[in-house]
């Protein structure tokens, strides 16, 4: 027959089966064994029960277990095989926006001071030709010959026609974009000569 | 540390100690020792297992990584399951988060391979001392562990089913003593209830 203390029984049956149960606990359900038969049997049926499950046999890993294991443990270990797109993502950000930024503002300067306004060279005094100081000319001076530069003899370059290959020396200095460089405050006497004087042309321009 | 004189002689912290010194041979003797082990216990976690294996190479993954700063405060057993069971219950929120898990009913054919969580661990036709009862015996006994509740089923596993001691699965789940206890009983209790139905055994509480 059930009693009151059954229910309470029933709680120590897992830490009594474990052996975790304090003593004086263990006597009091070692005694209600003795008179509840219900219990005695249910304790029974649970320790059965359970010993059955510790007996399940261990899941046993599989026959690749290691070998891929050990795979995964190398390719952890191997260094990464780096790209050129490894190596440049490592260069901090910054660095190529800087020199971007600094490529802009060089061509941005060059390009403005060949469209600044009119220049202001003084007048060539009397007799005196002005002298070639003509921005645009120093520039195609130092720049490249494919450019419009002087070449490696001297000469000023040629420019580009609009048909795409070089034309022949115009009569008249022109700027980087072939407009040809005179104005009010220029005299045209004729074409430059490949070194030196080009006193013919005052196209300085403040740089 | 030495390295001379077999591995298998080793205790699991020696082994430890000298694979964080370099020498291989001391993690291959721990693999050996411990892979069935979390195997069997990430599979009885999980429930499904293809993903026990990965819970396990990801365990012992994890051993390797940290072999610098093993610390012998703690027994390498409770240091390896407790790394095993975290890796178990990130599975299981990955799993949940996925799709839901049907529950089986109990007594139903569970052989098809379309159910989720069905598995079919390897070896098992390799028994042949293993009656077909016993057999069928262990699939329900699986089952059922499946069908516990997480928390239930952990204690479950660590203790009747790995053999870990109560102090030992307070260290590894952070709690007291106490609560280990409770878990334990309630997760027992629960068992029963599953179980007892299927093997027709009808002595429950009058």
């Amino acid at each position: 027959m059930k009693t009151m203390f059954c229910n309470k029984a029933k709680e120590w049956f897992s830490p009594y089966f474990d052996g975790v149960l304090g003593s004086k606990d263990c006597s009091k359900l070692e005694e209600h064994f003795r008179v509840c038969t219900h219990c005695d049997s249910d304790y029974t049926r649970f320790k059965s029960l359970f010993e059955q499950v510790r007996a399940l046999p261990e899941v046993p890993a599989s026959g690749t277990f290691e070998t891929r294991l050990r795979a995964r443990i190398r390719r952890e270990e191997a260094p990464a095989r780096r790209s050129w797109w490894t190596d440049f993502s490592r260069i901090p950000l910054p660095v190529p926006l800087g020199a971007a930024a600094l490529l802009l503002i060089a061509v941005f300067a060059y390009t403005r001071s060949g469209d600044e306004g009119t220049p202001t060279r003084a007048l060539p005094e009397p007799g005196r030709k002005a002298e070639a100081t003509d921005s645009a000319r120093t520039r195609t001076n130092t720049l490249p010959s494919f450019l419009g530069g002087r070449g490696p003899g001297g000469a000023v370059g040629r420019v580009a026609s609009a048909g795409g290959g070089l034309s022949a020396p115009r009569s008249h200095p022109v700027d980087m974009n072939g407009v040809p460089l005179e104005g009010p405050f220029f005299e045209i006497e004729g074409p430059p000569s490949p070194r030196g004087d080009r006193s013919s042309v005052d196209t300085s321009r403040g740089r | 540390m030495s390295a001379k004189g077999p591995m298998g002689e080793r205790t699991d912290e020696e082994l430890m100690f000298l694979y964080r010194d370099g020498v291989e041979e001391a993690f291959t003797e721990l693999v050996r020792r411990y892979k069935n082990k979390i195997v069997s216990t990430a599979y009885r976690v999980v429930g499904d297992y293809a993903k026990a294996e990965d819970v396990s190479q990801e365990t012992f993954l994890r051993v390797h990584r940290n072999a610098d700063r093993y610390r012998s405060i703690a027994k390498f057993s409770t240091w390896i399951y407790t790394i095993a069971l975290n890796v178990a219950r990130n599975e299981l929120r990955n799993t949940k988060r996925k799709r839901l898990v049907s529950l089986d009913a109990f007594g139903r054919d569970s052989d098809s391979d379309s159910e989720p969580g069905t598995y079919d661990i390897p070896d098992e036709s390799s028994m042949p001392d293993q009656d077909v009862e016993t057999r069928e015996l262990r699939r329900i006994f699986n089952d059922a562990i499946k069908k516990l509740p997480e928390r239930y089923r952990t204690v479950f596993v660590l203790r009747d089913v790995q053999g870990l001691t109560y102090e030992e699965m307070a260290e590894i789940l952070k709690v007291p003593k106490g609560t280990v206890k409770s878990r334990m009983n309630r997760a027992r209790l629960k068992f029963r209830e599953l179980i007892e139905p299927i093997l027709g055994d009808s002595s429950v509480d009058r």
